[in-house]
């Protein structure tokens, strides 16, 4: 039997005042308070200086267990909480959905709840539907929620650790122009990235890519977000650029545009990157890359390029996630 | 600098929309283009001297028409049609453009068939300017979308399904938002299938009094219907093909109305304002057409839409198909009647002279509305333009007895229509005269 949760859940939800600390979950980046971010990052910073230095791991979460329940594959972000979590001193535990018991009919609730009694202190949940951290939450007793990508919705950590490897790199981002380029609509990472810089104070983000993947303009407005159809020109004012990863099928139905057309239209190409952007930008990408489609394999791998950065600063903020969790109560 | 042939064309009157004037004068032509326009102002002509002279008194000299609904048979068809005799069809009805539809055999929906048409219609560049419309879905069959961008690079002016509607309604928004990237725009042919299940008429006094099965009005007014709402949720420019009912042209003025006035228009075909469904107790699968001819309160309502601005422009529609196939009875016999050489007339005959519109309007309606449609400059009567024309008589009548079509199957064969053609000029060349007038 469940116990009902909280009235107060209930209610509707109302933005979080930003001075506060976030709950004992991470599911969203629309909340999360400005203090919380900078420390998670200093927390970060720390454990990246303890590696450079050569310092042994710290054991701040010996003895827990941290379930890792992938609904949808993703060996990235799967690989790095894993990571994360060995070196804290936890011990990972991967529930292979594909073979549980949720083929059976068991649900998202469920799951979490066994996992729970089984002794997870935390659950980290990729899963295809929207709000699915939301819906865990609600059942978890104590176990700490992190949301590791919700359908199109929100991806937290990716954001966390995207502007975390911004900031290493350019130190401030305030007067700086961040564009998102490419499948916006369907993008939890562009959702959860904007959102976190909104909070951080970054006044200019602008989004470029195939009308038919923006958000409608009301959308776009309610972000505070413009769209830049003109993508040489919207190149030319970021100082940052996220290129997104593009599906060119969804749902079955497919976008009136192939690979190659993409490409030439929305590709960041070597030669737009040599002639359009600024000459210190940065390059980002969550992976994986369709190389060849929305970016160049000259750029992903040259100068301009953070992807091997965010994956690196990836498990350092996860463990500055598991570590201020934990913390928390 | 040298000095191409001086062609005077002396004694028309001017007919210009883009200015929206109408004046007498006489035009000097060099170098295919237009090199001088004096206004007359009742002094008698001076004519210089070195200069061929082409007396057109009693005429109206206007833009050469555009055309931007009209189906060529090739590839695939070319019993019924072809680039050349299009052509020459074109050139004798006074069209200057014209944008050919994708629905030939194969559709124009890939590079390699667009290639070849390109240069089909290149062929004709002497007579007549060919612009191609490509499909949106691959064979039109609406399931999957054709790469937009490939061949709006290529040169498509704009995407169509047109002979069936763009079934599929995302795919119709994600057209419209790639569309808008482009500048270009998705044409689409209204018709709710699931309502039609075999009619070949209007559904209404002469489908049942003859017994056959008939397209009921609601199934453009349905499709019209979604084709706006789409369009309201997406970036782009929509323009709607041969509207035919009173409910669609009022669903396209209330949605201009509503915000929508900068990315819908919309075009009326000459043959559903002039005739009704009753043309088919004459005429038989000659006036078998689609949409088919409807009743007399759409045609007063398509007049309304027309005084009123509703309607962007008037196509031909121009759909040859050959005798054996015509003649095979209401039921087998396919859709659709030739245009191109009576567009202008039937314009005159059943919109001019009774007073519907102004002539000024009329020429409008064929040259600069289509050319606000597809976003272009509009055809203007300037020193430095292009020398193209269509030279008629407004008010001399012409019995059509034959076309220069391939195909003939019209339901104005032999019957007299005002506004005659007398010439037809291209960059300069006169691509048409007609000698008996
Ligand atoms: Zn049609």
């Amino acid at each position: 039997m469940m116990a009902p949760r909280l009235a107060s859940e209930k209610r509707p939800v109302k933005k979080a005042a930003k001075s506060t600390a976030p709950s004992r979950h991470l599911l969203t980046s629309a909340e999360l308070p400005k203090v919380w971010v900078e420390a998670l990052f200093d927390e970060a910073r720390r454990f990246k200086t303890a590696e450079k230095a050569g310092h042994p791991w710290s054991e701040d979460l010996k003895g827990q267990h941290v379930g890792l329940l992938f609904f949808e594959p993703s060996t990235r972000t799967r690989a790095s909480f894993h990571i994360a979590a060995k070196r804290l001193g936890a011990d990972p535990v991967t529930v292979e959905i594909a073979f549980s018991s949720v083929q059976k009919g068991e649900s998202l609730e469920d799951t979490v709840m066994t996992m729970e009694a089984m002794g997870c202190h935390f659950l980290i949940i990729r899963h295809g539907e929207a709000l699915s951290g939301q819906r865990a939450a609600r059942v978890a007793k104590k176990a700490h929620i992190i949301n590791a990508g919700d359908g199109s919705h929100e991806h937290p950590t990716q954001a966390l650790l995207d502007t975390f490897t911004v900031l290493e790199r350019r130190g401030s981002l305030a007067g700086g122009t961040v564009l998102f380029l490419g499948d916006i609509l369907f993008s939890r990472v562009a959702r959860s990235n904007i959102e976190l810089l909104k909070t951080l104070g970054v006044k200019n983000v602008i989004v470029s890519g195939p009308p038919s993947l923006m958000p409608s303009e009301e959308e776009l407005e309610s972000w505070g977000i413009s769209y830049v159809p003109e993508l040489n020109k919207a190149l030319a004012q970021a100082d940052v650029v996220h290129v997104l990863r593009v599906q060119l099928e969804r749902h079955g139905q497919k976008m009136p545009m192939t690979p190659g057309s993409y490409r030439e239209a929305w590709g960041l190409t070597e030669e737009r990157l040599v002639k359009f952007c600024k000459k210190d930008v940065l390059i980002f990408h969550p992976g994986p890359m369709n190389v060849g489609v929305e970016i160049d394999r000259e750029v992903a791998d040259g100068p301009h390029s953070c992807v091997l950065d965010q994956v690196a600063n990836g498990v350092f903020i996860r463990m500055a996630i598991l570590k201020r969790l934990h913390q928390a109560c | 600098m040298a000095q191409g042939p001086l062609l005077q064309i002396v004694g028309g009157k001017v007919i210009d929309p883009a200015a929206q004037t109408e004046y007498e004068a006489d035009i000097l032509i060099q170098n295919g283009k237009i090199a001088r326009v004096d206004k007359r102002w009742l002094k008698p002509s001076v004519t210089l001297p070195g200069t061929e002279v082409f007396h057109v008194h009693g005429a109206a000299v206007a833009p050469a028409l555009w055309d931007i609904h009209v189906h060529l048979r090739e590839p695939g068809q070319e019993h019924k049609e072809t680039m050349a005799t299009g052509a020459q069809a074109a050139v004798r009805g006074g069209v200057g453009r014209m944008f050919v539809m994708p629905n030939t055999e194969p559709a124009i929906d890939n590079e390699e068939t667009y290639k070849l048409v390109e240069a089909q219609g290149k062929a004709q560049e002497k007579l007549v300017d060919i612009e191609i419309i490509a499909a949106v879905t691959k064979g039109r069959e609406g399931a999957e979308p054709t790469d937009l961008y490939r061949l709006r690079k290529l040169g498509a002016a704009a995407f169509s399904d047109d002979g069936a509607p763009v079934k599929d309604a995302q795919i119709l928004r994600a057209a419209l938002d790639e569309t808008s990237a482009m500048d270009s725009l998705v044409i689409d042919h209204c018709e709710e299938g699931s309502m039609i299940r075999g009619g070949a008429i209007h559904e209404g006094r002469v489908s049942r009094s003859l017994g056959v099965p008939g397209i009921p009005r609601e199934s453009e007014a349905v499709s019209v219907f979604r084709d706006i709402q789409v369009l309201k949720n997406s970036r782009g420019r929509l323009h709607l093909a041969h509207l035919s009912t009173k409910e669609a042209v009022e669903l396209v003025r209330k949605a201009k109305k509503n915000g929508l006035a900068k990315r819908l228009t919309c075009e009326v075909c000459p043959h559903h304002f002039a005739l009704t469904e009753e043309a088919v107790r004459d005429m038989g699968p000659l006036a078998k057409v689609n949409p088919p001819l409807r009743t007399e309160d759409d045609v007063k309502a398509l007049h309304e839409a027309i005084i009123d601005g509703t309607v962007d422009a008037i196509a031909s529609d121009h759909a040859p198909h050959s005798d054996w196939e015509k003649n095979q009875g209401l039921l087998a016999a396919p859709f659709g009647m030739i245009g191109l050489e009576t567009m202008l007339p039937v314009t005159i005959t059943y919109l001019v002279r009774p007073g519907i519109i102004s002539l000024l309007t009329a020429i409008e309606l064929l040259t600069t509305g289509p050319a606000r449609i597809m976003n272009r400059p509009a055809p203007k009567i300037e020193p430095g333009e292009p020398a193209d024309f269509v030279i008629f008589y407004p008010d001399r009548e012409t019995t059509f007895r034959s076309f220069a079509s391939k195909s003939r199957n019209s339901p104005f064969l032999g019957r007299s229509l005002y506004g005659s053609v007398l010439a037809t000029l291209h960059r300069g060349q006169m691509v048409y005269r007609n000698e008996s007038l």
